[in-house]
């Protein structure tokens, strides 16, 4: 049975090939392009349909990486398809860049085969999760973390948990993206609502407001320095 | 007879005279003053009449001046007169000054390379320097413009609306007209600043297209750089790791696991003397640094918790005594400073051990020390420490990794800020850094 394609877009052949072996084992169909203008034909074919993750570099022959990024994310049919950065550029800037453009999350080069593997499959548990009826949105779930969308309640167990507004709209962002890099950015425009101008250091103390009400949880959110945060995916 | 008569007729009317000429004298006495006030304000009106064209004077506060310092009631006509010629000379040198100020300044802005234009406060045009004519193509148009019709650049407007909203000097850097036809992309750094106490404001455009591409230049080459050195590690590791999964398939990782454990040690190594002297050279190049206020008491708390997971092994507390709890300085690379020394402070701290933080404010800044209860650094290695891959004896002989960069960045970073750090290592109370940001 054809579970979909993960498509890998490196132009090192090396290094695709060892991207290929560590990402074996999701039993998808693992497709190479080594090149930024094939990528683009491949993304507008019948193919696509198929397509489950992209890994992507940045520099890339013919058409760099952030522009194939931005392509996925307005073309209709690979605009919710997880992408992966996996490149050699390493600055906050360079990551920010990246993730505005679309990418869902980043790794730079060299890479740990473990940690590759753990992000591959955060973002496909996310692709499921975004493939998910609307309904099952309603209540989101992390190990026995529960929020009710409904009721705007979140509990932790039996315990309620006492969160400002803010608070618990950055956590419902976090447990509907898990594994997904959120740029302070992103999450500013996820909370901004009404008058109150927020910025993205402010992000940073509601962030620091919910750890400590999320006590052994806390370490749940991953700090992504000069970048913003991460919520460490759940199987 | 008839010359009687005459003379009577002339005496009578020498008496009528003399005493219209007194009932006249007593009928405008009071009235001179006001008349002769009347007389000099026409003078004066027609002499501004004629000079208003060129310049706006002060008309009103002159004639205040005529009136009531040079002119007395009890001046003659001719004394009046006098004292208007003095006045209309005094105008005329005052118009030839204006007109020699008038030409220097517009001979220094028009020789000046920069674009420059003054602006109104409703956004039009009323003075452009030969540059800006030339880069706008206002040769054959007559000021005062819309701006928005000259540059057709919404964000330019918008960079003036803000300035002029702030009643204050903006700055923008690396602007480009996109709306400009040249052969290449011109970058301009952006000032605007208020003319005087007027509405007006003046913006100069000051080409930095140059510098722009020099940075260009040294991006595309730290990019490929990188780029070039990540791609060998990357297969290097890769490879590395693919063979440790055949070996343990085998069952022989463990005959092997010293040879390897050395190959990933060593690419290790390599890889964070790698970032590192990206960090620096990013560190060293950069030209500008955007300060704001730092919460440090929230960014200690996310800090010692992340460093602390590369030291499972260690026991150490942090002990915190932040009197002064915010600091101002550029975000990532205050951040960067206190990664460095705190990774330090564990690195080097005994097992148990104590860290601790400390902050205060007086005259001079802000301070903030950080202060470990690991073994001294001997003297004589004190002042080069801050040196480029300077280690001292101690921490090569304990075999502790390191690239030996780590201080220099904090000391290139507390540099961008004109900050100060200073070293004290003595055996019975350890080894503090204390970092000074001045007050700017």
């Amino acid at each position: 049975m054809d579970n979909g394609t993960i498509v890998i877009i490196e132009d090192e052949k090396e290094i695709s090939d060892l991207i290929q072996t560590q990402v074996s084992n999701f039993g998808l169909t693992q497709v190479a392009i080594y090149d930024g203008k094939k990528a683009l034909d491949y993304i507008q074919s019948e193919e696509a349909k198929k397509i489950q993750l992209f890994i992507l570099d940045r520099m890339l022959p013919s058409v760099n990486g952030l522009e194939i990024c931005k392509f996925i994310r307005h073309y209709n049919q690979t605009r919710t398809i997880p992408i992966l950065m996996l490149t050699a550029l390493s600055t906050p800037e360079q990551i920010v860049e990246g993730l505005d453009a679309g990418a869902d999350d980043y790794m730079t080069k060299p890479f740990d085969h473990n940690i590759l593997q753990a992000r591959v499959r955060s973002l496909l548990r996310r692709r499921q999760i975004t493939q998910e009826p609307e309904q099952d949105k309603k209540l989101l779930r992390h190990k026995d973390m529960r929020i009710d969308t409904d009721q705007c309640k979140a509990w932790i167990g039996e315990e309620l948990l006492e969160l400002t507004l803010s608070e618990y709209k950055i956590l419902c962002c976090f447990l509907l993206s898990p594994g997904k890099v959120l740029t302070r950015n992103q999450l500013v425009e996820f909370i901004q609502d009404g008058p109150v101008h927020v910025t993205d250091r402010t992000i940073d103390t509601h962030i620091f407001g919910l750890r400590k009400k999320l006590g052994e949880y806390a370490a749940m959110i991953e700090t992504i320095r000069g970048v913003g945060y991460r919520v460490i995916g759940h199987d | 007879m008839i010359e009687i008569r005459y003379k009577r007729i002339l005496f009578l009317q020498t008496i009528f005279l003399i005493v219209l000429a007194y009932i006249s004298y007593l009928a405008f006495k009071n009235n001179y003053g006001p008349l002769k006030t009347i007389f000099l304000w026409s003078g004066s009106i027609i002499l501004n009449l004629i000079f208003i064209r060129h310049y706006a004077l002060p008309s009103a506060s002159l004639l205040q001046k005529i009136t009531e310092a040079d002119l007395k009631d009890d001046l003659s006509w001719e004394e009046i007169e006098e004292t208007i010629d003095k006045k209309d000379s005094a105008l005329l040198r005052q118009r030839e000054e204006f007109e020699l100020e008038n030409m220097k300044y517009k001979l220094l802005l028009d020789s000046l390379e920069d674009p420059v234009c003054i602006l109104n406060k409703h956004l039009m045009i009323i003075y452009a320097n030969q540059s800006f004519t030339g880069l706008f193509g206002l040769y054959d148009k007559t000021l005062p413009l819309p701006l928005l019709e000259i540059t057709r650049n919404f964000e330019f407007q918008q960079f003036i609306e803000d300035a002029m909203k702030s009643k204050g000097t903006s700055r923008k850097a690396y602007f480009s007209f996109n709306q400009l036809q040249d052969s290449h992309k011109t970058y301009f750094d952006l000032k605007a600043f208020p003319v005087d106490n007027s509405n007006n404001y003046l913006c100069l455009l000051h080409d930095v297209t140059e510098r722009k591409m020099a940075d260009q230049i040294r991006e595309d080459f730290v990019a490929n750089f990188s780029h070039e050195v990540r791609t060998p590690l990357t297969i290097l590791n890769g490879q590395m790791q693919n063979l440790k999964m055949e070996l343990e398939k085998d069952r022989l990782l463990e005959k092997y696991s010293s040879p390897i454990q050395k190959i990933e040690n060593n690419s290790r190594r390599l890889i964070n003397l790698f970032n590192d002297l990206l960090r620096l050279s990013s560190v060293e190049t950069k030209k500008e640094i955007k300060k704001e206020m730092i919460n440090i008491e929230q960014m200690f708390e996310f800090l010692t918790q992340d460093l602390l997971i590369n030291y499972p092994e260690k026991k150490i507390n942090f002990e915190f005594d932040l009197k002064q709890k915010e600091i101002f300085a550029d975000y990532q690379l205050f951040e960067q400073v206190m990664i460095n020394l705190i990774d330090n402070a564990l690195k080097y701290s005994n097992d148990p051990g104590l860290i601790k933080i400390t902050s205060v404010r007086d005259q001079s800044g802000d301070h903030l020390s950080i202060c470990n209860s690991g073994p001294a650094i001997p003297e004589e290695q004190l002042h080069r420490i801050f040196e480029r891959f300077y280690r001292g004896d101690s921490s090569r002989s304990k075999d502790i990794e390191g690239t030996g960069l780590g201080l220099s960045i904090v000391k290139h970073i507390m540099q961008k800020h004109d900050g100060k750090i200073r070293v004290h290592s003595r055996s019975d109370s350890g080894t503090t850094f204390t970092l000074t940001f001045p007050f700017n």
